[in-house]
């Protein structure tokens, strides 16, 4: 599910009110913006209407795409602020407290490589001590396929301080995986003798 | 991506952060060329190896709507579109109608006696209404346009956020809530520069100014600011009804502009409400203290005060006045109290963009409150039944008379 992002001919023709190629982002919208609903909460009806609302909103505003300068981005800010907001008034519903911030979720990273149980446990506690700004960042970035400016228009932040999210975030991960390299080495010569 | 890259001193995580290395990891761009890396440095070979696993080793779990649900929700909205295309906003909340139905029942009951009224209102009235009802009207929305300095006009609204532009030493950004926020990094600048900032018809935007000062602008409004305030006062201009939060700072005195009067702030919560066919400028003070100033007059105001200037330069200060009533448009509200037709039509051709037309005289009074979040449709049924008129709306116009 990668570089799904809708080219600049089909923006152009839906500028034009071409309903062909409004389906065509549409559905390619529809799952990417599911997918990463899906990271910040479980409400399905909640994620699948704020989809559809930002995904109407794409068609209202055909007029105006020339006059956006990163569009993919735009709607992807704008599919979040949308579910931010619904989020956080359905929190509020629910408890009463108006201060609960949408969180991605640290379930939702994988890492994957075949590597032993303590280690596993030790990588997953190494992103859960990550922000969700940070897992937010590098599921943009690396799944997604953002450049670094555009994670930063997204989440409404500096470019500088993008790069420098993902790059602690790295840097995490990979302390721990050199110690990981390090039991592999140790694993194949104790296997020898 | 020609030349080759010096990597000599990369190390895994050089590699790892690299935005061009990732690319490649992740989505194989430029593979020719980092091939090309690997024979030129044989010795990073290990490095290259190892930032490529830690790339990959970081996976999301994937959940997406099936088919059948994708297409569906593209014919809803499709069919949505089709059904509205006059209509400028489509409402897909599954649950609108409602919640439109309970705010109605919000209506203030110091306003109406309830009772009273159901005995007299036959049950197919919301038939009737609907059949005279055949252009309705979605509400307003955050809509505004900012114009820069140098004449650029940038489209704002609910969507999209981040760096907007950057002027001189100001960098604009539009935040998560939508706000703007203007941030001069303290620098002192080159040059003042002004923006403004203007909503249409049906539109409401907030914005934070240099100085922290929160500002909310009303449909048709306008707010002219410099982007960082220099010299000994903070002066901007505004058009329409405009509510400010002023941030305090004794040693620059806060000032506002409106046509012929000034209003000077130190600190404090006030509403303006300007509109040219009101026929007076009313300054409503909420906390903190302001003094208002024409040509030829000046007066100081304390909270829920309302001071009214007069287009020849007369003020007069009122102590009787609704806050709530007045306040309504910046929490969402309509609330009518004791208000003339007039009034309440003007402001529903401002928020619905729809121009109206009262036939022959009409002298009752209408109270009432309702959300702005509401189609027209649902606050003319309030209207009717509280006001003992008859409402059409055909093609973009508004008709009122009397019963």
């Amino acid at each position: 599910m990668t570089s799904l992002n809708i080219d600049d001919a089909i923006w152009e023709r839906i500028a034009l009110g071409d309903k062909e190629a409004y389906a065509e982002a549409y559905r390619c919208y529809f799952q990417k913006f599911y997918n990463y609903g899906i990271k910040f909460s479980y409400d399905y009806t909640l994620i699948e209407d704020t989809v559809q609302e930002t995904l109407l909103q794409i068609w209202e505003n055909r007029q105006i795409i020339s006059t956006i300068q990163y569009i993919n981005t735009y709607y992807f800010s704008a599919f979040r602020n949308k579910l931010f907001g619904k989020i956080k008034q359905s929190q509020k519903q629910k408890t009463g407290y108006s201060t609960y911030e949408p969180e991605f979720s640290v379930e939702q990273v994988i890492i994957a490589q075949e590597i032993d149980e303590e280690l596993k446990e030790k990588l997953h506690n190494a992103i859960a001590d990550l922000t969700s700004r940070q897992r937010e960042a590098i599921f943009l970035r690396f799944y997604e396929g953002l450049s670094f400016e555009e994670v930063a228009i997204v989440l409404g932040i500096t470019t500088k301080a993008t790069y420098k999210i993902v790059a602690r975030a790295v840097e995490e991960l990979r302390k721990l995986l050199v110690f990981d390299a390090l039991l592999l080495v140790f694993l194949f010569s104790a296997q020898k003798i | 991506m020609e030349k080759l890259a010096d990597f000599s001193q990369y190390d895994v995580l050089h590699f790892a952060v690299d935005s061009d290395f990732q690319e490649w990891v992740l989505r194989s761009v430029n593979d020719a060329y980092w091939k090309e890396v690997m024979v030129k440095h044989p010795n990073k070979k290990k490095e290259i190896e190892k930032a490529r696993k830690l790339l990959q080793s970081i996976q999301f779990k994937e959940k997406f709507p099936s088919k059948e649900q994708i297409e569906q929700s593209l014919e809803n909205t499709l069919a949505h579109i089709e059904k509205n295309k006059k209509q400028t906003r489509i409402y897909l909340y599954k649950k609108w109608w409602a919640v439109a139905a309970l705010l109605i029942v919000l209506m203030g009951a110091g306003w109406v006696t309830w009772k009273a009224m159901f005995l007299h209102i036959p049950h197919n009235q919301s038939i009737i209404v609907k059949q005279r009802i055949q252009n309705d009207k979605a509400p307003g929305g955050d809509k505004a346009v900012l114009i820069l300095a140098d004449g650029t006009h940038i489209v704002l609204d609910s969507a999209g956020n981040g760096f907007l532009s950057q002027q001189g030493n100001t960098k604009i950004t539009k935040l998560e809530n939508g706000m703007l926020s203007y941030d001069d990094s303290g620098q002192k600048p080159n040059e003042v520069l002004y923006n403004s900032i203007s909503t249409p018809r049906g539109g409401q935007y907030q914005i934070s100014l240099p100085d922290g000062t929160k500002v909310w602008l009303n449909s048709l409004s306008s707010i002219r600011f410099p982007t960082q305030f220099v010299g000994t006062e903070r002066k901007v201009e505004i058009t329409g009804e405009v509510y400010f939060e002023v941030t305090h700072d004794a040693t620059k005195p806060f000032v506002v502009q409106h046509e012929n009067s000034l209003i000077h702030v130190l600190g404090t919560h006030f509403n303006i409400n300007g509109y040219k066919d009101n026929g007076k400028t009313q300054v409503t003070l909420l906390e903190g203290i302001i003094n208002v100033a024409t040509d030829n007059r000046q007066i100081t105001i304390k909270p829920a005060q309302q001071a009214a200037i007069s287009d020849n330069g007369s003020i007069s200060v009122s102590k009787d006045i609704n806050i709530d009533e007045i306040m309504a448009w910046r929490e969402g509200k309509f609330i009518f109290d004791k208000a003339d037709i007039h009034a309440i039509m003007k402001m529903l051709s401002r928020w619905y963009d729809i121009d109206y037309e009262v036939i022959g005289n009409i002298n009752n009074h209408f109270g009432g409150a309702i959300s702005r979040n509401v189609p027209l449709s649902k606050v003319v049924q309030m209207l009717e039944l509280t006001g003992g008129v008859r409402i059409r709306i055909e093609g973009d116009k508004i008709f009122v008379s009397s019963k």
